[in-house]
């Protein structure tokens, strides 16, 4: 029987227990990563965009659903009001998580053209993450006639949320592509 | 304009991982803009959507019941001593979409390798998925506290893992029957 290669092997060993490590439910991890998140989209929403609502993230206060933040929109001029859930642990930390474990099991970054990549790499996340929240709340936007968007708008908006919030495997799958192309421009002479 | 797009996206720009990753990410929004558009109800999208869905329950549901006595099939439900509904996403489509396109993305085989892979490769991730709803029936079952784990992660990941295992396993299927190089012919 053909034996796996040897570098192969190696990456699995390492990268299996990190992953595991980093998306074990640590005491307290749930509580800071949603708190942390609600801060840095709070900080974003906070940025005056000329719009009349008043978007806030709270950390959920409950202990069924500690990663949970709730995303609430007002209306400042017609007072409706409208607010979601969002599951942070599906939306950011596992694909933040993944990409982390990859990224030391996989050292790349220790050449300079790899680390640069791994920056690139990390950013284009953070972006998809950025997206993945963008969409949910110019969803509630519309809802809340802050932002009148069109029937296209609206179906492209629901095929987005689904695609990248819903199904369960992608919160695994974009953290891996990203780390192909991260991969791809750490091996690609001109790049980075 | 038309002929740079063209020329990028053929075998002749000389750059086939730029293309691979161009056709895979269009392939892929393509079929999940298809598979997820929110059409209205009563059409026959929805229709046929909401078909397939009660399907894929049968299947699991009639794989389920070699295991299990008194399992009953009602529209997308499993009905026994534990109940699963089969929803939009239930049915690793994500998985299947990202295979089907990575495989049709591929710029080294052949069409006959791709449309067989792309196949086969969809009908594993098929049988990946009933035995990791039958899986879940039995989780839900006798460990139900570990039910959302099972669902939301630990299952995600295998499939995903799954998928990109037999992209590489097709790939160097191809790489041995000779096929590579051949679509570029």
């Amino acid at each position: 029987m053909r034996q796996p290669s040897g570098p192969w092997s190696a990456f699995l060993w390492r990268f299996v227990p990190l992953l595991v490590a980093v998306l074990c439910p640590w005491p307290g991890l749930a509580r800071g990563f949603s708190g942390a998140f609600a801060g840095v989209c709070n900080a974003f929403a906070g940025v005056d965009l000329g719009w009349d609502a008043e978007v806030r993230f709270v950390p959920h206060a409950s202990a069924e659903h500690p990663w949970w933040v709730l995303l609430s929109v007002t209306n400042v001029l017609t007072g409706q009001h409208f607010s979601i859930p969002v599951d942070t642990r599906t939306a950011a930390y596992i694909r933040l998580a993944v990409f982390v474990a990859l990224a030391v099991a996989l050292p790349i970054w220790k050449t300079r053209r790899g680390l640069q990549a791994v920056g690139v790499g990390f950013a284009i996340l953070v972006a998809v993450c950025a997206l993945t929240v963008a969409m949910p709340l110019l969803q509630i936007l519309g809802m809340v006639h802050v932002l009148a968007l069109g029937v296209r708008t609206q179906s492209a908006l629901s095929i987005g949320i689904l695609t990248l919030l819903s199904y369960p495997s992608m919160a695994f799958a974009i953290p891996g592509l990203v780390w192909l192309l991260t991969m791809r421009l750490a091996a690609a002479p001109g790049v980075a | 304009m038309f002929g740079k797009l063209r020329q990028f996206i053929s075998h002749e720009s000389g750059r086939p991982q730029v293309r691979f990753v161009v056709v895979f990410l269009a392939i892929s929004v393509f079929l999940f803009s298809v598979y997820s558009f929110p059409y209205p109800e009563g059409s026959w999208a929805r229709h046929w959507s909401d078909a397939y869905l009660r399907a894929y329950a049968h299947l699991a549901g009639c794989v389920l019941s070699i295991f299990e006595r008194g399992i009953v099939l009602s529209g997308q439900n499993i009905v026994g001593r534990y109940s699963l509904r089969i929803i939009r996403g239930c049915d690793a489509v994500d998985a299947q979409i990202l295979l089907v396109a990575a495989v049709l993305a591929s710029p080294l085989h052949s069409w006959r390798w791709r449309i067989g892979g792309a196949i086969a490769g969809a009908l594993l991730v098929l049988v990946a998925n009933v035995a990791r709803i039958c899986s879940l029936y039995y989780i839900g079952l006798f460990l139900p506290s570990y039910f959302d784990l099972f669902h939301h992660e630990v299952w995600p990941l295998v499939l995903i893992a799954f998928a990109g295992g037999v992209f590489v396993l097709w790939s160097r299927m191809a790489q041995g029957h000779g096929e590579v190089g051949r679509a570029a012919a």
